[in-house]
């Protein structure tokens, strides 16, 4: 299985607990339910063969996995699941329930962030007889009845179960662990293997399933429309940009006291802002800290950062991200006790740490004479712990104010030292932060490169953070070493000097 | 007395001497630590049963650590029907040793003072001593090496302290040779069978630091070194000689003994005259090879050590007059015996000095258990001792009550200010709010940037129901 659902990860608060004897009870459910099964033939099996990087040792991969999930066919012959379905893909086939046939399938779009995916199947006999499932227009209320479809673990047929909508809010997406965007949490069983597979209501779909949570009695969750029409809008122009960042940091204002020091009258309301984030290409936020957001969108803004939604209410957050990136919203604060309106574009923040986990994306690296340079990100933090690397998480929670933070791109360390005569004398120094090299500050692998051809003397000089004591290779003899190095680790060449 | 009295009793001397259970007695221990989460509550008090070593005329010695916020001691050997009643002289926490008074004839009576053994463990017969009951149990234990705990990260440092194998523990026990004590358990790993004791230089040093009647503590030495073991270049680079020792300074810190005469990119060489090995060893006599700070740690204060350097290319000899432990060498430090945790309770928010007694109501578990931003202080602790703060001031928890509704969900953060003035010791947060003026409001800012403001008005007309409602005797403690 794989992540979020399926995967077997102790560290992820969600899991998907093990099957307690309830695929017994999918059987009955089936047989209720006679409308379902014209639901069931756009309903998919998705067969996944994966292979993820070696976080460590960049230039190997882990052993092929394998890996069951569950998607629908959309409009326009596509196939919507879960990107943890197919993340790191390197073969992928889909198959109809009742098709003995399996068909290959490609990834045209993941979106990690939002746990979601667009498959498309090359032969187009795969969509002959196949009714692709329609999305409902309404949102589906508390407590109104859903049923999910797949293929969870239990059986190899597909499955149905059926509960009510238990709960309507944002919440963190595991798969990526990003950012939390809305979710509708239902009673219906959601195992390992229904990942990707439709929720529906009234034959319509309302929501992809997608994670539960462990070591708790039916408590599952699925994407709810906005997330999933966010995600097709955002690539119907084929790229993918995601959803936007919250750029400030804020705080609920339910203090009578607080309300009083800032100058808050009685009748508004607002949430009180304590910092902003920079953002990608160095834009800064329109808001300031000590403002007060009163409304976003012309929606007001609770002082416990709640707007009303349907019956019920949700976090303001909910409805910047339902923008698209680059899109301008409107905001409207309260600033030195006057009330501005603002516009703000929705933007992503700037990534010097990366604080999430990151799918089907190379890892950069650098090797010289078998030093081996790579960036810290979350799945390397999550990798290789220790005092050292701590500190990191305090780095990666604080880098927005963080003077080790200043001019730099990436934080780069010294991963590993393959084993060579030439560095023989380098060791005790993995896992530490570069400071420079030859004089170089290095803030990127970039800077890596270009500080080995700087400087001159008998030795290359690396220096390490907070560690006065140089560390020494030769000039000489380096490239020879280096070229033996590669050749001996299976590394390409153009990740060399 | 008699001249034959006189004589028996000088011949029989040695031969009582070699009976430990002579010169030992039970240390029953009440002690009561107070409760680090909630303050302002004494914690439960325990009792435990320890040894102490008659060293001096009514003076016993024993570990520190064991005498940790005492309430009550009272001592009994074999064969005494009751216990008497004894007071602490001396306490070293840095070298983990003890003097126990108690001057009561009955005890005392037929007690032979001990004799510390030599300095070198290595090839004599050893063996553990506890009193149980009226019994004296022995059992032989292996000298296994010097363990040399000098870090300023680790719990204890010792001018020397050394491991023997036994097959199991209680604490602060005594290790016997030919009826002399060769040292004092401190702590026993069950899983290896080895017992770490303090050693009898550590036990010698201290003894003569107190016996002129006053107590100066361990030097403070605490040179940050780097090993030079296989590291060519560098030595080719800084011309030193190929074959040899030393090690590379890395930091010397501002209140340590060696501060402003020995720098970073120094090569430490020798320590008086003890060739120090590419891995920082020396090769003393009575241990063997151990870690260079042990050469400075049996000095008492006001000495002087003599270091061999080698800078800037040359070799040169500094003296290092050996001054005493600060009384804050590191901003969180190592281990607390004595005094009560410091905190200010302020409309339902409780700060705090942040502790390792605090991180450790976690256990084990406090690096993945408390803020990371915690984490981050505990792990840099000794960095930051050196600029100008005094303590890390949190917030532990909030007290739900009316005042502080919208901060409930706060904990474990560090406070950065309070009203526009920097907080950096408890008493400054005690004084920021003493200062804010009836009438007006208290703005607290926590890293990151997080803001909390309550009213003086509402804070003073809830306090007294706030610390009914909670059991709060004091409102606060300072140091």
């Amino acid at each position: 299985m794989k992540k979020g659902i399926g995967k077997q990860d102790n560290k992820m608060i969600f899991e998907q607990p093990m099957p307690n004897g309830r695929a017994l009870i999918f059987a009955l459910l089936f047989v209720l339910s006679t409308a379902i099964s014209a639901h069931a033939s756009a309903v998919v099996k998705v067969y996944c063969t994966y292979v993820r990087p070696e976080i460590t040792v960049p230039w190997e991969q882990e052993y092929h996995s394998r890996s069951v999930g569950s998607g629908f066919v959309i409009e326009g012959q596509r196939i919507l699941t879960n990107a943890h379905v197919v993340a790191n893909a390197s073969f992928l086939q889909v198959q109809k329930e009742g098709d003995p046939n399996r068909y290959v399938a490609r990834v045209l779009f993941a979106g990690h962030e939002c746990d979601l995916a667009l498959l498309e199947v090359e032969d187009p006999a795969f969509f002959e007889s196949t009714k692709a499932l329609a999305f409902s227009d309404e949102m589906p209320a508390l407590k109104t009845k859903v049923i999910t479809v797949g293929f969870p673990k239990g059986g190899t047929r597909v499955s149905i179960t059926e509960g009510v909508v238990s709960r309507i809010e944002e919440r963190l997406y595991v798969h990526a662990k990003r950012t939390s965007l809305l979710s509708m949490q239902t009673d219906a069983a959601i195992n390992p293997g229904n990942s990707g597979g439709p929720v529906l209501q009234e034959g319509k779909v309302v929501g992809v399933a997608f994670q539960s949570m462990k070591n708790s009695s039916n408590i599952g969750y699925f994407i709810p429309m906005p997330i999933v029409e966010h995600f097709l809008d955002d690539v119907a122009d084929g790229s993918y940009d995601g959803f936007p960042d919250i750029p400030y940091k804020w705080r609920n204002l339910e203090n009578s006291a607080f309300r009083r020091w800032l100058g808050l009258q009685e009748g508004l309301s607002g949430v009180h802002i304590y910092g902003t984030w920079p953002l990608s290409g160095d834009e800064q936020s329109r808001l300031k800290e000590g403002d007060v957001l009163l409304a976003i969108d012309g929606i007001d803004v609770a002082n416990d950062g709640s707007t009303a939604y349907g019956e019920g209410r949700i976090r303001f957050t909910h409805h910047l991200k339902q923008r698209q990136v680059g899109d301008v919203y409107s905001l409207e604060v309260l600033r030195g006790g006057q009330k501005v309106k603002l516009e703000e574009r929705a933007s992503r923040v700037r990534e010097t740490i990366p604080w999430y986990r990151r799918h089907d994306v190379p890892i950069p690296y650098l090797v010289v004479a078998g030093l081996v340079f790579q960036n810290i990100d979350r799945d390397y933090l999550d990798e290789v712990d220790g005092e050292y690397l701590r500190n990191f998480r305090y780095h990666l929670s604080n880098w927005s104010t963080d003077p080790l933070h200043q001019d730099r791109k990436t934080y780069v360390i010294l991963n590993r030292v393959l084993g060579h005569a030439f560095n023989d004398t380098i060791s005790g120094l993995e896992d530490k932060l570069l400071d420079s090299i030859n004089g170089v500050k290095i803030f990127s692998l970039e800077d890596v490169r270009s500080a080995f051809s700087s400087g001159e003397g008998e030795f290359h000089d690396i220096r390490f953070f907070k560690d006065p004591m140089p560390c020494l290779l030769p000039r000489e003899g380096l490239m020879e070493a280096h070229r033996a190095i590669l050749l001996a680790n299976n590394i390409p060449e153009e990740k060399g000097l | 007395m008699r001249w034959w009295l006189a004589l028996l009793l000088l011949l029989s001397m040695p031969l009582m001497a070699k009976d430990p259970s002579q010169s030992m007695v039970t240390l029953r221990v009440t002690s009561q630590d107070h409760d680090h989460y909630s303050p302002w509550v004494r914690g439960r008090e325990q009792t435990e049963f320890f040894h102490g070593f008659l060293i001096r005329p009514g003076l016993f010695l024993t570990t520190a650590a064991e005498l940790a916020h005492h309430q009550h001691i009272t001592l009994t050997k074999i064969g005494m029907n009751r216990r008497v009643p004894a007071t602490v002289q001396v306490m070293d926490e840095d070298a983990n040793l003890a003097l126990v008074k108690c001057e009561d004839p009955a005890l005392l009576e037929g007690m032979v003072p001990l004799e510390i053994g030599p300095d070198r463990l290595e090839g004599l017969e050893l063996e553990i001593c506890r009193l149980e009951g009226d019994a004296l149990l022995r059992q032989p234990v292996h000298f296994l090496e010097p363990s040399g705990i000098f870090s300023l990260h680790n719990a204890f440092r010792y001018a020397c302290d050394l491991s023997v194998t036994t097959s199991g523990a209680g604490w602060a026990e005594g290790i016997f040779h030919d009826g002399m004590l060769m040292g004092i358990s401190y702590n026993y790993n069950g899983k290896t069978k080895e017992m770490r004791i303090i050693s009898p230089v550590g036990i010698r040093r201290f003894l003569e630091d107190v016996d002129d009647g006053r107590h100066d503590g361990m030097v403070y030495s605490n040179l940050y070194t780097k090993n030079l073991y296989h590291r060519p270049h560098l030595r080719s680079k800084l011309g030193l000689p190929q074959e040899g020792g030393g090690v590379f300074v890395a930091k010397v810190p501002r209140l340590s003994s060696e501060y402003g005469l020995v720098k970073v990119g120094d090569v430490l060489l020798t320590v008086d005259g003890y060739p120090l090995n590419s891995r920082g060893k020396v090769n003393w006599e009575p241990t063997g090879p151990i870690d260079f700070e042990a050469i400075i740690f049996r000095h008492q204060v006001g000495e002087v050590v003599e270091m061999g350097l080698f800078r800037d290319g040359k070799p040169m000899v500094v003296k290092v007059p050996l001054r005493a432990m600060p009384e804050r060498p590191y901003l969180i430090p190592q281990y607390q015996y004595e005094g009560r945790p410091s905190y200010v309770v302020y409309g339902g928010m409780v700060f705090q000095v942040l502790t390792r007694k605090f991180s450790r109501l976690w256990n084990n578990k406090w690096p993945t258990s408390i803020h990371r931003n915690l984490v981050y202080r505990m792990d840099n602790a000794h960095i930051e001792a050196e600029e100008g703060r005094v303590d890390h001031v949190i917030l532990n928890r909030v007290l739900p009550a009316k005042v502080n509704v919208g901060y409930q969900d706060l904990r474990q953060r560090v406070v950065e200010s309070v009203n526009g003035k920097a907080i950096l010791s408890i008493a400054d947060l005690k004084g920021a709010f003493d200062a804010a003026q009836a009438g007006s409001y208290v703005e607290i800012v926590f890293e990151g940037g997080i803001r909390v403001v309550l009213s003086v008005d509402e804070v003073k007309a809830t306090q007294a129901s706030l610390f009914e409602t909670y059991n709060i005797k004091e409102g606060h403690h300072l140091p």
